[in-house]
């Protein structure tokens, strides 16, 4: 079955791995919006209200602190989905989601979400696996963060950030201090770091804007933390299939 | 409250271009010892250079040297392994 996408909503690589019929149950209640840089879109803590789907832009899981500080869990773009779990039924989020890129996003409120689950074994199914590749992502990201320099770390997660980009893009508007929060050291810790890279030719850095000049070397500087969360090949160890229909 | 600003250099600089508020030299010297460990954390050195060629300078907004801190010379905190 042929169905029209006038909304983009297929260029999520997550909406578009779920067959053409089962998509059709979803596609009435998915809307399109831009948000904007910095946004919240669920708390940590509350029940999720709307399941969202990326198509540009990138979304952060953040865990919070109790003195309001909080470290990156993972990052999802358009490969992937927020709230997805509360189509297995009614759950509290474990962690704050913050628009890291602005971009356009698909969404839909997690009740419709829910009522679609339970008609479609393909989409729960998907839900079950695209939950477990949160759960390696994570997890993989909760031990690089102890474990790893801030050179690695920063350069980690600015491939990540690339892969997770249509285009894909090779300049994003960062800022120190968003970067701070991301990787969980001080913005001072941050600049130098980012010197560096850019004093080896990896990237260039300029006040809110990062600009990848060379992948390969990106990618020796970071940690094999990198190949694990790739999202070309976690994606595939769980079974699911992201090319686009 | 005063800014400050904390470079790291040897033959390269790498220059901390945007400073931080702090509330006095106490605080940018405590401050300074907090970057240099994130910096230095799991880590021999930068740019294939030691940590023992590097060294951080705590400057005011009057481009004065208020701290200066050989790497290697910087006490590994607690957290570290």
């Amino acid at each position: 079955m042929a169905t029209k996408d006038w909304d983009g909503h297929l260029r999520n690589r997550l909406l578009a791995a779920i067959p053409a019929s089962d998509f059709s149950l979803l596609q009435s209640d998915l809307r399109a919006t831009t948000f904007k840089q910095g946004a919240v879109v669920q708390e940590e803590g509350q029940f999720i209200e709307q399941v969202y789907f990326p198509q540009t832009g990138m979304i952060s899981l953040l865990v919070i602190t109790e003195e309001g500080g909080g470290i990156e869990a993972a990052t999802i773009g358009f490969e992937g989905a927020v709230g997805v779990n509360g189509g297995l039924g009614s759950r509290r989020a474990f962690t704050r989601a913050v628009i890291q890129l602005p971009g356009i996003i698909s969404h839909m409120p997690v009740r419709d979400f829910e009522r679609i689950v339970s008609q479609s074994n393909a989409i729960r199914d998907i839900i079950t696996r695209y939950t477990e590749v949160l759960w390696v992502e994570a997890q993989q990201i909760a031990a690089c963060n102890a474990l790893h320099d801030a050179e690695a770390r920063l350069a980690r997660w600015l491939l990540q950030t690339q892969d997770r980009t249509p285009g894909p893009a090779s300049s994003f508007p960062l800022t120190q201090e968003f970067l701070s929060q991301m990787l969980g050291i001080r913005r001072t810790t941050v600049t130098l770091v980012a010197r560096a890279l850019q004093t080896a030719g990896l990237i260039k850095y300029t006040r809110g804007k990062i600009v990848i000049l060379d992948r390969p070397g990106l990618e020796e500087a970071a940690c094999q933390c990198y190949r694990v969360i790739q999202h070309e090949t976690l994606p595939a160890t769980m079974g699911i299939d992201l090319k686009p229909r | 409250m005063p800014r400050y600003y904390f470079h790291v250099h040897n033959r390269e600089r790498l220059n901390d271009t945007d400073g931080t508020v702090l509330s006095g030299k106490k605080a940018a010297l405590i401050y300074a010892l907090g970057v240099a460990r994130e910096l230095m954390f799991k880590r021999s050195g930068m740019l294939g250079q030691p940590w023992s060629a590097w060294t951080m300078r705590v400057i005011d907004k009057n481009g004065k040297t208020i701290h200066t801190l050989p790497l290697a010379e910087v006490p590994e905190s607690d957290t570290q392994h």
